[in-house]
């Protein structure tokens, strides 16, 4: 019980300093990159070093898991990309084509990923 | 555009949206080891792609904008979407970083003491990031 609730402050901790990172970064397609950190992985492959020493096996799953989620981040901002322009233009600026939902269709990264596995 | 930091910006996010942001990290950590646990390493290390930080961030800046244009009486969702959008062209940036990160600490942490693969992976991971990024604003981005 004791090992969860340090899982839990510690991914907190690193979700928020990242999280942080990437608000007061600017331009924010830069700031996006600290979206994308590895928190969850540093903050469970970080314990699970210490607990059992060395956890080579689990850091297999992030690379099948990161495959899908760019596979669907980037369908994903190609759909808005395409929607955007259908509806309103973003001041001649095509960088600003892309969509929220684009990343909430990647943030599904995982599961495919784990059918794929 | 050069990289800049505000750290203004930080005063602009409330108490509560730390508190979701901190919650919502440590709830998919715990659910990675418990995945783990329960199903193996292989199986949980899945989850430990999984974009914790992102979804966060990216309503927060969405919220953050059209309040900045509403203040500004502009009654629009739009700027706040298309930034979001921008973020997310970023993560998708950073997931490449991402994948090389795990991929070092898969192939070198037999060999190497732990503390010094971290650091590597970290380095790798941003530098990475940053060259990927710097390719797609100099070529793919119009």
């Amino acid at each position: 019980m004791l090992q969860y609730l340090f899982r839990f402050l510690m991914g907190g901790m690193i979700v928020s300093l990242f999280a942080s990172l990437g608000d007061v970064l600017k331009p924010k397609s830069f700031a996006g990159l600290f979206g994308a950190a590895p928190s969850v992985a540093l903050a469970t492959l970080g314990l699970t070093v210490l607990a059992d020493g060395k956890g080579v096996c689990r850091s297999r799953g992030p690379i099948h898991g990161r495959r899908s989620c760019i596979l669907l981040c980037i369908l994903g901002t190609l759909y808005l990309a395409n929607a955007a322009q259908k509806g309103q233009p973003c001041a001649g600026d095509n960088r600003e084509s892309y969509g929220v939902a684009g990343s909430r269709i990647g943030n599904l990264g995982g599961i495919p990923a784990a059918i794929e596995k | 555009m050069n990289v800049s930091c505000n750290l203004g910006a930080l005063a602009k996010t409330k108490w509560y949206e730390y508190l979701v942001r901190f919650a919502f990290g440590g709830a998919i950590t715990v659910t990675a080891g418990i995945l783990a646990k329960r199903f193996g390493p292989v199986f949980g290390g899945l989850f430990l792609a999984f974009p914790a930080i992102f979804p966060a961030s990216a309503t927060l800046l969405a919220k953050h904008e059209t309040r900045k244009k509403q203040n500004v009486g502009i009654v629009s969702s739009s700027r706040g979407r298309q930034a979001a959008a921008v973020d997310a062209a970023g993560a998708t940036l950073g997931s490449v970083g991402l994948a090389a990160f795990a991929l070092t600490i898969w192939k070198l942490l037999p060999y190497y003491h732990s503390a010094l693969v971290f650091l590597a992976a970290k380095a790798v991971w941003l530098t990475l990031a940053i060259l990927t990024w710097r390719i797609w604003r100099k070529h793919l981005c119009r």
